[in-house]
């Protein structure tokens, strides 16, 4: 019998006229915040701040590379840009003008001169090279390249260089 | 050892991103290689990232680009991994808005955090055995009603607290924490943040975040008349001046016969009355005339303005005046001359 009993009160209270009161000063919210909630929680000590990272000073356009065709522009992880023709070097590493597109979008109206190679999570971390047809067949491309990853643009960075025999 | 990643990454969970004239993008960062993906997003919804979790984990950014203005906005970030300290973050407030939390500068709120993955023992690196919690707040520029999340919680902390143990808890604000010379007009938000321990290999810590926005407690005056004046004939116009008034309130002047007494219930003033349900406070001057009717008979009468939100119903102003409408001829009859 207690559900409906609360159902009840429950309707009652809901009802009920809201109690009203005058406008609160300063004074009272002062009072009501003197102390703080995590004071009751183990309190870090100078130096332990340190042990975190905050999200200051970070950009999303710096940390990208500007693909613009001169009407639309969108971005891509610093890194993804594998090969660039000189015809179209102006459109790499551009301004930010125009109008915006997600990668999808942009790749999809600029398919005359945008061509994606995917690549594994290991080229994509240099642990494994791109074969070396890969980069002969983008020079007869003549095309920007783009690294993608599951269809999204992926930085690749620099396969490890061979350690160099010491001579003896 | 590698484990597959099933991340449900919540888009638009700010009204910056999700206006027209904004474009979203989400970027993976594997914490191992540094590898950068960008995620393929729609404008909104869920996606589970198709990406292997390296041991170090994957710190994922929610970012936004603001077309006109051409500006970067990083909304939200969380780090995952398989062998770090899982944690999320929860705020209530007594307002049932549901696009983001909020709440008046006076009223309570609620904090519940639930943290997993920590681990209890001798010979533990310190990261595993607990976390810190960050509160931060900063108030709006003046007109604004957004800031973006990184430039919050960038900033040095109000408070912060380690958590050591795995579980659900709750922790009650009383009222606003912002830092404001009047409490009652801070205008704002406060951020709450749960952040792994680094060993120095993390670029970023982060692993919940939640906000709050905090709104400032209304306040207005009835001109027109004076406290005592007395009325004979027509009630002069008045002039109501409201200022923050919350953004889900309505706000009206009632009268009543009698001194003033708060719960009374009084006839309201035809044209006064003011409807808010939109996302930031509001202010306004209304002009109220002809509203003789609310005095039926000759007596003390109390004018209010009165405000009712999620939290109740407020006083912001009260007059008291005397209505006196008996005609008194006063005259002296002389005699007559015959």
């Amino acid at each position: 019998m207690k559900s409906p009993l609360m159902l009840i009160a429950l309707a009652a209270s809901a009802v009920a006229a809201p109690t009203m009161t005058d406008r609160i000063t300063p004074e009272e919210i002062a009072a009501r915040r003197t102390t703080t909630p995590l004071a009751t929680l183990p309190q870090p000590v100078a130096g332990d701040e340190a042990k975190v990272a905050r999200p200051a000073g970070q950009s999303l356009i710096q940390q990208s590379d500007v693909l613009n065709d001169g009407i639309h522009w969108t971005l891509v992880p610093k890194g993804a840009v594998l090969h660039t023709p000189a015809t179209f070097a102006n459109r790499v590493g551009a301004k930010p003008l125009g109008t915006l597109l997600s990668w999808t979008e942009f790749l999809t109206v600029n398919r005359n001169w945008l061509f994606i190679e995917e690549v594994s999570m290991a080229q994509a971390a240099g642990k494994q090279p791109i074969p070396p047809s890969r980069p002969e067949a983008w020079g007869k491309l003549g095309k920007v390249v783009i690294a993608v990853h599951l269809g999204g643009p992926i930085s690749v960075r620099p396969e490890p260089a061979t350690p160099v025999a010491s001579a003896k | 050892m590698k484990a597959h990643l099933l991340l449900g990454l919540l888009l638009c969970s700010r009204a910056l991103a999700a206006g027209e004239g904004y474009v979203n993008f989400i970027r993976q960062i594997q914490q191992d290689t540094g590898v950068v993906w960008s995620m393929p997003v729609t404008p909104k919804g869920e996606s589970a990232s198709p990406l292997t979790l390296e041991s170090k984990g994957a710190l994922f950014q929610l970012w936004t680009i603001e077309q006109a203005a051409t500006k970067d906005y990083l909304l939200d970030q969380k780090l995952v991994g398989a062998y770090l300290p899982s944690a999320s973050l929860r705020i209530t407030t007594g307002d049932p808005y549901s696009r983001v939390p909020r709440t008046r500068a006076d009223q309570p709120f609620t904090v519940t955090y639930d943290v997993a993955g920590l681990l209890a023992g001798t010979g533990i690196p310190e990261a595993a055995t607990k976390v810190l919690m960050e509160h931060h707040g900063k108030s709006y520029a003046p007109g604004s009603n957004t800031l973006p999340a990184a430039t919050v919680l960038a900033g040095t902390p109000i408070s912060s607290a380690f958590i050591g143990t795995n579980g659900t808890a709750t922790l009650t604000f009383p009222a606003t924490s912002l830092k404001v010379a009047d409490p009652t007009v801070a205008n704002g938000e406060e951020h709450f943040v749960i952040h792994a321990l680094s060993d120095g290999t993390l670029s970023q810590t982060q692993l919940a975040t939640a906000f709050v926005q905090i709104l400032p407690v209304a306040s207005g005056t009835i001109a027109g008349v004076t406290p005592g004046q007395k009325i004979r004939y027509n009630a002069p116009p008045l002039t109501v001046t409201l200022k923050d008034l919350y953004p889900s309130s309505y706000t009206w002047l009632q009268v009543y016969p009698g001194q003033p007494q708060l719960n009374t219930q009084g006839v309201k003033i035809l044209g006064s009355e003011l409807v808010l349900d939109q996302d930031r406070p509001h202010s306004d001057i209304i002009p109220v005339s002809s509203y003789d009717s609310v005095f039926p008979d000759d007596g003390t009468y109390t004018i209010e303005l009165l405000t009712r939100t999620p939290f109740g119903i407020d006083r912001l102003h009260h007059i008291t005046v005397e209505v006196d409408r008996k005609l008194e001829v006063r005259a002296q009859l002389g005699g007559l001359d015959s």
